[in-house]
């Protein structure tokens, strides 16, 4: 099947770097990939996550929006994204390539979409030479990719063998570690806590000192499935002094979709149990853009019991209604 | 015609309609999440009542674009309290909400 469409994430695919969290830096081969193809009648769509704003803004400071005939930038699940732009452009969704850094984004489309390309976007650049988007002549390279691409249709076919999410997610083998910080985790924490907006109960930026001074109260939490190791996904504050109090909560938006972030909140209230806590509370700062960490409280079994001074909501659940961990993330800790 | 397809987006169900019938509320909630979190011709169904986090179709932050997507087709806005598991925990809850919240707009709007 000729390839027609190419769907492209952005944040560390078009360029290096996540447009929400600051200065991204265009990549030059993708760049070549995306003006050689539209010299060859390929189209161009987006199928990220994140601020559909912000991105298209970005997109515009490169001077690249003209080479796109359609977008999904938002939080939805990437294959119904990918759909959705198929029925909008009148194309079968089998004439699309996506490409996309995360091997589960990829993979996902693939579970969904069999018939899809999929391409990591570390090899943006042989895009162009890839058969399925050279009509004029074959050359021995590109009868090289033809194998490769029977050999990843074979794959989505095993892919597409999964009988429910549920089963997909099972087949991911996902494993998430929690466990105290250590000292070398500092940069990747820092980081994490800089970086991550929409899964996070609190809008505070801690500097080193402040980590280091709190260093006892934290836990990361890292991942890794079938695809390979993400390392430290999580981070939680939790001040256990007086009573059970988690005081920051922020997982990469990268693994989401997954669960992960009930699966640490399971855990973590799980040692409070363990240490005989009969209840635990939980701080969320509001800020415009994490909404999902309020829900994850509430449909966690927290409620709403006060809003303290500096507009912090403070949650309290009973050890009773704790939540588990998803059946598909084992969980070491 | 590049802009126009960058723009384009679906318009929104008419909220001056009257609410359907719960069946079709059940359908397009279904519609909703077997669009975007099941391969097409799918074998795999799930129950109106169905689990929708045990089932693997939904985290939080599918729970997230899912709210969205109610509060979008019924013209709502669902407080934080009622971000419930036995409100949104699924479809059939979900669409009893949206029955029930729609009621007490009615309602108020007769009162």
């Amino acid at each position: 099947m000729k390839k027609k469409c190419i769907a492209w994430d952005l944040d560390d695919t078009l360029w290096d770097g996540v447009c929400l969290e600051g200065e991204v830096r265009l990549r030059p081969e993708a760049l070549k990939a995306l003006e050689e193809l539209d010299r060859r009648g390929v189209l161009h769509c987006i199928a990220s996550r994140g601020d559909e704003q912000v991105a298209l803004r970005t997109l515009r400071s490169f001077d690249l929006d003209h080479l796109f005939v359609a977008h999904r930038i938002n939080w939805s699940p990437k294959p119904a994204n990918i759909r959705s732009i198929a029925t909008e452009l009148g194309l079968p969704v089998e004439a699309f390539v996506f490409i996309d850094d995360d091997p589960f984004e990829r993979e996902q489309v693939e579970w969904v979409h069999p018939q899809i390309g999929t391409v990591d976007a570390t090899e943006v650049s042989t895009l162009s030479s890839m058969p399925s988007l050279r009509p004029e002549f074959l050359t021995p390279e590109g009868a090289r990719r033809r194998e490769l691409y029977l050999e990843e249709a074979s794959r989505c076919r095993a892919g597409g063998a999964f009988a429910t999410p549920r089963a997909f997610l099972e087949g991911c083998n996902m494993r998430l570690t929690v466990r105290s910080m250590q000292e070398g985790d500092i940069p990747r924490v820092l980081e994490l806590m800089t970086r991550t907006h929409q899964l996070n109960t609190s809008g505070r930026i801690f500097d080193r000192e402040q980590v280091v001074e709190e260093q006892d109260d934290i836990w990361v939490a890292s991942l890794s499935d079938r695809f390979g190791d993400y390392g430290i996904v999580g981070v939680a504050v939790v001040d256990r002094k007086v009573r059970f109090r988690l005081t920051y909560l922020a997982v990469s938006c990268r693994v989401m979709g997954r669960g992960v972030v009930q699966a640490l909140l399971a855990t973590l209230l799980e040692t409070a149990r363990r240490d005989g806590f009969m209840a635990a509370e939980a701080l969320v700062r509001t800020t415009e853009t994490n909404r999902a960490m309020r829900v994850l409280y509430q449909m966690s079994g927290f409620r709403r019991a006060e809003e303290l001074q500096d507009g912090t909501l403070l949650y309290q659940a009973a050890a009773e209604t704790f939540p588990t961990a998803p059946s598909w993330l084992e969980v070491c800790s | 015609m590049a802009c126009a397809l960058l723009f384009g987006k679906a318009m929104p169900r008419d909220k001056t309609l009257p609410l359907p019938p719960l069946e079709e509320i059940h359908a397009t909630l279904r519609g909703y999440i077997e669009e975007r979190y099941l391969p097409p011709g799918s074998d795999f169904t799930f129950e109106d009542d169905e689990d929708l986090f045990e089932a693997g179709l939904l985290d939080s932050a599918g729970l997230l674009s899912y709210l969205t997507f109610v509060e979008a087709e019924y013209g709502l806005s669902i407080p934080d309290e009622d971000l419930l598991p036995e409100y949104f925990g699924s479809v059939s809850a979900s669409a009893g909400y949206v029955l029930r919240r729609h009621g007490e707009h009615t309602l108020r709007a007769v009162g």
